[in-house]
């Protein structure tokens, strides 16, 4: 099985961890990872400013996309609702299409409505399956408790997404942690917005949005607070020392992406799956590791 | 207070990204979009449904001049919740838009949009990325030019 890897801007530059798990699941899975050529932005920053200059930097990178049959895969949920909202715009609306069209002509550029545009988790779930992962488990993950967080744009707006997951209700998260034999927790703000988007605009605001997750978490049994994308990471775990601090909390919340979790019940090592480059580690689920993969 | 002798009525018809949902007319002030958002939950003064009630008053210059537009995370829960299907998200986007070109966006958003027009990214590549990327055995990635 072959896929195309979107990385966007964040990730290869500052949530390496994510990418580094992210190859070494899909080695392990059968899934080839083609690069995809570049590193620019998917547009998603400049939606509050210029939504159609949005919408061309999305454009250019749909239409980049050599082979048009495989699926285009990002692991930043911004990306992935950039690009599918990009696409489900220039495939309804035909005045905007022919428009975005002119304007990648001279870049001998032109949109293919064919490319489809994937969430790494939604790959996993929908194209590779919970029973084929299920089945190259190696090492139950039992007796460790994880929280799920979706993030607001790997479920929102429906009407575009498409998603499997009901936003008030979501499974997906709880289902790929229950295979690995670990347990998926309930918690009161699970389907909190990290407020990510408001970091540069409001900076109070936002960490108050994330500290509501990290305080309740910090409350819980919990090995691991679970993220799929690097703009939640940059509040929940970039952002946790100074929110602690600030509103007296001595504990911490340890953080991984939901792709080092599955590499560890994979068979894979935490140096394989870049957990030395997590700032807040899981040390309890950590420690059962170092000593596996000796013989 | 508002003031309707300045009201702006055609303002509601330049939102005109609607993906041919129900647009913002079927609005019935219900309120589930405050009850729904998270900035709501946090900061009282913002109010998704009273945006929307002033959009319908034509209250233009109050809303584009107003800071509580940028306080919208773009989560969509407003959207997705709304009976009526108003795409308020977009609407909210729309609002910004407008209120960007007049000049009232908060500097960030203008560092953003000059740093994305020079670099078409929000984080550039330099050796040290790469260096850094190939001590860890990754793909090595085109190195941003920065002057």
């Amino acid at each position: 099985m072959e896929a195309i890897l979107f990385l966007g801007c964040n990730v290869p530059i500052r949530n390496l961890n994510y990418e580094i798990s992210t190859r070494a699941i899909s080695k392990i899975l059968g899934l080839k990872l083609l690069d995809f050529s570049n590193t620019s932005c998917c547009g998603y920053p400049l939606k509050n400013s210029n939504k159609k200059k949005s919408l061309f930097m999305a454009a250019q990178i749909l239409a980049k996309v050599k082979n048009q049959n495989l699926p285009l895969i990002t692991l930043c949920s911004a990306c992935a609702g950039t690009l599918n909202e990009a696409r489900y715009i220039l495939t309804t609306n035909t005045k905007i299409k022919k428009e975005i069209n002119e304007k990648l002509a001279p870049l001998k550029l032109k949109y293919n409505p064919k490319v489809k545009v994937k969430h790494f988790i939604h790959f996993l779930l929908e194209d590779i399956g919970l029973r084929k992962i299920k089945n190259k488990i190696i090492y139950k993950l039992k007796d460790f408790y994880f929280a799920p967080h979706y993030g607001c744009h790997y479920l929102k707006p429906t009407t575009i997404l498409r998603s499997q997951d009901n936003p008030e209700n979501p499974q997906t998260l709880k289902n790929l942690i229950s295979i690995t034999g670990a347990k998926s927790i309930k918690y009161n703000s699970l389907n909190d917005c990290c407020g990510g988007g408001l970091i540069g605009i409001n900076k109070d605001l936002a960490l108050t949005m994330a500290k509501n997750k990290l305080t309740e978490l910090s409350n819980k049994k919990v090995t691991a607070l679970t993220l799929i994308c690097p703009f939640c990471n940059v509040m929940y775990e970039g952002q946790q020392k100074s929110i602690m601090k600030k509103s007296k909390i001595n504990s911490r919340v340890p953080i991984l992406y939901i792709t080092q979790l599955l590499g560890l019940a994979l068979g894979l090592t935490p140096k394989e799956l870049g957990f030395k480059l997590n700032r807040s580690k899981p040390k309890d689920l950590l420690n059962k590791f170092k000593n596996k993969h000796i013989d | 207070m508002i003031s309707l002798n300045k009201s702006d009525h055609n303002f509601k018809n330049e939102l005109s990204y609607k993906y041919d949902e129900k647009n913002i007319k079927a609005c019935s002030l219900c309120g589930i979009c405050n009850n729904c958002c998270p900035i709501s939950k946090q900061n009282n003064d913002y109010d998704p449904r009273q945006i929307i009630y002033l959009i319908l008053l034509g209250q233009k210059q109050k809303i584009l001049s107003s800071p509580l537009i940028w306080l919208c995370s773009s989560c969509y829960t407003c959207q997705d919740n709304c009976p009526q299907k108003v795409c308020l998200t977009d609407i909210f986007i729309d609002i910004k838009n407008l209120a960007f070109k007049l000049d009232y966006a908060p500097s960030s958003i203008k560092k953003i949009e000059n740093f994305l027009k020079k670099f078409n990214k929000i984080l550039t590549i330099s050796n040290f990325e790469n260096e850094k990327r190939l001590k860890l055995k990754l793909p090595l990635l085109e190195i941003d030019e920065i002057d």
